[in-house]
């Protein structure tokens, strides 16, 4: 039994200590070994998680800011090359106003409207654009927004351990306006209560390609105060386009920037101060030029109509404007301008020719008659009984607008909400973006001498004062500063 | 009997358990080894991926570059040029003009890592003055 039991235990014994002390040592050996490369590849995972995080954020920012801004209308505002803290503020694809800006104290990028800007993507430390006009030069100090044709993006990425660039450069192929707010009189040397009548803003294409500014506007002060651009309906041609390195100059609905010599010349309310045969002043809403009223010539042979009227020895253009038309067969009238003096002495002919079936618009220069009295002369011939010769909308404006800048208004009897004496913002826009704007102040020039506000580059920024001097008295309107 | 067969039974379990644990400390082993190993391979898989999006962008940047030409100057003759990017760094882009300017090709080039990728976009140049307008009719990558 004794022998039996021995037997047992010596079957069921476990191990020895050396074998339980082996087989401890060797698997602390190896936990060991094991830990400290488990313990690195941990940390390795953990870094490449991270990098793997911040590479995603990297290129979801820029791809987002490449496809917005590439579709951008116009840029408004753009930090300076070396501004780590970058922002860049701009009118989108939907003509909304947008800012991407960077927040230094959350590392955040941020994108909306400007002042309610929320976070992109986090993670960035730094935000840089560098921004290039069509030659490929970089734009230094404060960028000229209106001749950015590409922008450089850069960001640093970093969560506290890894940091890595991404840079990218953006083509925005919008076909960008070269126009710029070129000269203003803000503080004419008048009355207060007439300051808005003799207010003009002077703009400058300066691009290689004429630019018709229909549906253009202009503010002042807050964008509410838009007033669209049209031809001027008193003293322009109806045009609203402005020639390549052509100026425009915009004054408001009964300006006194220029001065009517011609009394009763759109024929609305009486034609007392015309002398004339054959022509008369009749009331035809449908056919007129603007307005109500006309002169019209219905009988067959010839006819004339004139007004006397005296040029200012100062001024700088005296333009002659006025509009025909006919309705009689072509080749059966004869239209004559002359300029006389009081004894019916021709001076010059202003037109000579077929009137046209459509309302024509003629323009022609009256200030070499500075100081003198002249007469402006229509004489007509029709050769047929039918049809009629039309006349509307005569004008002799004296200015010191130059004869050959185009004549803009607003259909307002002030420029957005009148330009303010101490300081104000003024903007052009496409109807979409916004060109060119300026917020100036008083101590810029210009402040209530009689002279102008006037940019020294139009292609450099708008809003740096070291761009803008005051003009002489009265200004250049229409031609160069 | 009955306790003749226990006692052979326990005597294979002794074997049977140190199989056993061999066997699982060498499985052990290789998952962690595994687990090293892939770590390894995906630092360096996001070490790249990194790398390679800096060369991509850089590509891209060259290609507005030359946009940025066509738009001043029109269509370009068969040129090429290299520059900077950003300015002041050591990255670069290689650019290559070809088929009377409808074809860009723009080689990124991550300095850092010497990575690079290739771009090569067809445009279209319209208008007969400058500025020029420039759109972009195909993008894709290409290999070097």
């Amino acid at each position: 039994m004794q022998k039996e039991a021995k037997k047992y235990v010596k079957c069921v014994r476990g191990f020895t200590l050396v074998e339980l002390i082996l087989v401890v040592g060797t698997i602390a050996l190896v936990a060991g070994a094991l830990v400290g490369l488990v313990g690195n590849s941990y940390k390795d995972f953990k870094l490449g998680s991270d990098r793997s995080t911040l590479l995603q954020d990297g290129q979801a920012t820029i791809e987002q800011m490449v496809r917005i801004l590439r579709q951008a209308q116009a840029f408004s505002a753009v930090s300076s090359l070396n501004d780590t803290a970058g922002y860049i503020t701009f009118t989108d694809v939907d003509c909304q106003s947008k800012e991407f800006r960077l927040d230094n104290s959350t590392n955040e990028l941020k994108y909306g409207e400007p002042g309610d800007i929320s976070a992109l993507t986090g993670s960035i430390s730094s935000l840089t654009f560098t921004c290039y006009d069509i030659n490929g030069d970089i734009l230094t100090g404060n960028v000229s927004v209106g001749i950015i044709q590409s922008i450089g993006i850069e960001i640093v990425l970093t969560d506290g351990t890894n940091s890595f660039t991404l840079s990218d450069r953006v083509f925005c192929p919008k076909d960008f306006q070269y126009m710029a707010i070129n000269e203003f009189m803000y503080h004419p040397d008048v009355e207060a209560k007439d300051e808005k009548k003799y207010e003009w803003i002077e703009l400058y294409n300066s691009g290689d390609s004429a630019i018709d500014l229909a549906g253009w506007t202009i503010w002042t002060d807050i964008v509410e105060n838009e007033d669209t651009l049209i031809a001027d309906p008193q003293f322009g041609n109806g045009s609203t386009t402005i020639p390549a390195n052509g100026y425009a100059v915009i004054t408001a609905d009964k300006t006194e920037v220029y001065t009517e010599l011609v009394k009763k010349g759109d024929f609305e309310k009486e034609d007392k101060n015309w002398e004339k045969s054959n022509w008369d002043r009749i009331k035809d809403e449908a056919n007129a030029h603007g307005g109500k009223h006309y002169l019209v010539s219905v009988d067959a042979g010839e006819g004339w109509a004139y007004q006397d009227i005296s040029i200012p020895s100062s001024l700088n253009s005296c333009p002659f404007i006025f509009w025909e038309r006919t309705t009689a067969p072509v080749g059966q009238t004869q239209m004559t301008i002359t300029i006389r003096d009081y004894n019916d002495t021709v001076f010059a002919t202003g037109y000579s020719g077929q009137m046209n079936s459509g309302w024509t618009c003629h323009t022609m220069d009256l200030a070499a008659y500075a100081g003198q009295n002249i007469r402006i002369y229509f004489s007509s011939n029709k050769t047929t009984g039918s049809g009629a010769l039309l006349l509307d909308d005569v004008s002799v404006a004296s200015s010191y607008v130059d004869i050959n800048a185009l004549r803009l208004s607003v259909d307002d009897d002030k420029i957005g909400n009148q330009l303010k004496n101490d300081g104000d913002t003024v903007a052009i826009t496409d109807g979409c973006a916004t060109i060119d704007s300026v917020t100036y102040d008083d101590s810029w020039g210009g402040d209530g001498d009689g002279t102008s506000l006037e940019r020294i580059d139009p292609e450099e920024s708008s809003n740096d004062q070291g761009n803008w001097t005051s003009g002489p008295v009265n200004g250049t309107p229409g031609s160069v500063n | 009997m009955n306790r003749n067969n226990k006692l052979h039974i326990d005597g294979h379990k002794k074997g049977f358990v140190l199989v056993l644990t061999l066997f699982a400390t060498v499985i052990m082993a290789t998952l962690i080894i595994a687990f090293i190993n892939t770590t390894s391979i995906d630092l360096n898989l996001v070490k790249n991926h990194m790398c390679s999006a800096q060369a991509y962008y850089i590509a891209e940047a060259g290609v507005a570059d030359a946009m940025n030409q066509m738009r001043l100057n029109g269509p370009l003759p068969d040129t090429q040029w290299e520059e900077t990017f950003p300015p002041n760094t050591s990255d670069t882009y290689n650019v290559s003009v070809s088929q009377n300017s409808t074809v860009i090709t723009s080689i990124g080039i991550a300095s850092a890592s010497n990575f690079s990728r290739a771009l090569e976009v067809t445009v279209s140049v319209s208008s007969s003055s400058s500025p020029y307008n420039v759109s972009i009719s195909q993008w894709k990558e290409v290999t070097q």
